[in-house]
């Protein structure tokens, strides 16, 4: 049984705009194993989002093949929840409505949305403000709302798109934590767009990079740390080393 | 503060001026009558006035109503739709640019004078308004919340229900205003035209008998009424919108923010670097 495998090969995007036609991705190949942590880093524009948005099923490839559990993607589903690069959250439901949505198109019990939603909560940070509307929040506990309607749902795929970036320090590194803590609790793949590759590294198994436009695979990372990773590890040799070989091939990939 | 009492005393001033030209005698009472002619006027008559807004608010509320909601259920029917929509929208399209004032000749020749063609021309431009918006409305949703609702797994009947529909109410309240506004326009417009009552027949009649005093009474009520319906809209639209952005600067609003929530301000710069 394979739940939660993504296998991308020879993926093109190219958008039409009238005349001008851009090549978001080309040639793209990822294979991501069951309960996988793959991280994709790379610069502005260079198709992260169109490449996630590919596989939450909301865009077609021009070419080239994506396979979730071995079928072709025939649309998007609760099984590949999505966290959007910008705000999603619906602003004429409260936090606690938003975070049940999902779990109300499955058509769970009142008893089970109480308890999701309970768990959730605090895990968010957000347990003043379950009946609060979107807008009384800020624009970081707001993101915790997409983040938190996504994990309700137990996808087998997560898919994130700089989940983390409106949060500050402490808070990112909290929900880090426990991101990973209800990953390996529930052994589901996680697909996560980063600019921090800090934050890569800490979280992911593997990093995969790409190129500027047109966005091309440059180099897939193996992360070689043990889990449970503690914050500890940002202080080692091997952690910075890491990160200063990412840091280098992201700017030769720039150029 | 001061603007507030600048503002007051220009209102001050006009009323000054009308009360020193019409108290002095300095102009006749058949052009411009006096506010102490315009109470007799209330005292007088004002059971005929009461009996008249009825009639009229009668066919407003009538051809408003049946207006809005065709408006509404068509534009949502256009917009749910992509062959509907093929089939209606060059329709509307047509009609829509129509001053409904154009239309009165044409309703009378087709259904005479009475009070079907009146509340039918009320009817015309609250549709018009409102199938308009609708359907901008629903183009108007953020696509986000579509994706965001396809991802968590629902299916298009539950997007509508669950999406489009609260997602588009603020847009419909403001039509919605516009309409009811328009509507009571049209209803004096059609008044004129022959009816045997209602505030407009009563302001034929003034004007045939040279009754300014009445004809300007008659104008103060419609559009105190108009005024009292816009308030009672915009509070049905606080109470079922809450949750719009609009009303957390628009001053008094009926939510505070909670005071915890002002922490986190880092994310205001979370657009993509
Ligand atoms: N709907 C669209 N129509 C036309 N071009 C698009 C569309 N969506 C994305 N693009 C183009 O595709 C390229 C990749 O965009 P994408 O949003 O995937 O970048 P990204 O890697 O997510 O960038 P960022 O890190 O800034 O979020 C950009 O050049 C963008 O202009
Ligand atoms: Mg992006």
């Amino acid at each position: 049984m394979t739940h939660g495998t993504l296998r991308v090969s020879a993926l093109t995007k190219i958008f039409n705009k009238g005349s001008t036609t851009v090549t978001a991705l080309e040639n793209v190949d990822i294979d991501i194993a069951e309960g996988e942590f793959v991280s994709i880093v790379g610069s502005s524009g260079c198709g992260k989002s169109t490449l996630l948005n590919i596989l939450a099923g909301l865009e077609r490839q021009s070419s080239g093949q994506v396979l979730v559990n071995g079928r072709p993607i025939a649309g998007p589903g609760p099984d590949r929840a999505m966290v959007f690069q910008s705000d999603a959250s619906f602003p004429w439901l409260t936090v606690k409505d938003n975070l049940e949505y999902g779990l109300k198109v499955q058509g769970r019990s009142q008893a089970e949305r109480e308890r999701v939603v309970g768990e959730l909560l605090p895990l968010l940070g957000l347990d003043q403000f379950a009946h609060a509307y979107p807008r009384e929040l800020s624009g970081g506990m707001r993101k915790r709302i997409d983040i938190g309607r996504a994990y309700a749902v137990e996808p087998e795929i997560l898919l994130m798109d700089e989940p983390f970036g409106a949060l500050d320090v402490v808070t990112r590194e909290h929900m880090q934590d426990e991101l990973l803590r209800t990953w390996s609790a529930r052994r589901s793949t996680v697909v996560f767009i980063t600019h921090d590759i800090d934050e890569a590294i800490m979280l992911s198994d593997r990093i995969v990079m790409l190129s500027p436009r047109p966005g091309r695979v440059r180099e897939v990372v193996d992360v070689p740390f043990a889990r449970p990773r503690t914050p500890e590890l940002r202080e080692t040799a091997d952690f910075y080393k890491l990160r200063t070989d990412l840091r280098r091939m992201m700017g030769e990939a720039t150029r | 503060m001061r603007l507030r009492l600048i503002s007051l005393g220009s209102l001050a001033a006009v009323a000054a001026v009308w009360a020193v030209l019409t108290l002095g005698g300095f102009v006749d009472k058949l052009f411009l009558p006096g506010p102490q002619d315009l109470m007799s006027v209330v005292t007088e008559s004002w059971q005929e006035l009461l009996a008249n807004l009825g009639f009229t608010l009668t066919r407003q509320a009538v051809g408003f109503l049946i207006g809005s909601a065709l408006g509404i259920g068509l534009g949502l029917l256009m917009a749910s739709s992509r062959v509907v929509n093929a089939v209606l929208d060059p329709l509307v399209e047509l009609i829509r640019p129509i001053p409904p004032l154009a239309i009165i000749p044409l309703l009378i020749l087709w259904l005479g004078i009475g009070v079907v063609p009146q509340v039918l021309l009320v009817v015309f431009g609250c549709f018009v308004i409102m199938v308009v918006s609708t359907v901008e409305a629903v183009r108007n949703v953020p696509r986000i919340y579509l994706s965001a609702a396809r991802t968590l797994g629902a299916g298009s009947t539950r997007i509508y229900r669950t999406i489009v529909m609260p997602a588009i109410v603020p847009a419909l309240v403001g039509s919605i205003r516009v309409a009811a506004a328009a509507s009571f326009g049209l209803v004096v417009a059609a008044e004129f035209m022959g009816a045997q009552e209602g505030i407009g027949y009563q302001m034929i009649l003034a004007q045939r008998y040279l009754r300014t005093d009445q004809i300007i009474v008659c104008i103060a009520v419609i559009t105190v009424t108009a005024w009292l319906v816009d308030q009672a809209i915009r509070r049905l639209e606080r109470r079922y919108t809450g949750w719009t952005e609009r009303h957390v600067t628009a001053g008094g609003a009926s939510r505070t923010r909670p005071k915890s929530a002002v922490v986190a301000p880092a994310a205001a710069a979370k657009e993509n670097s």
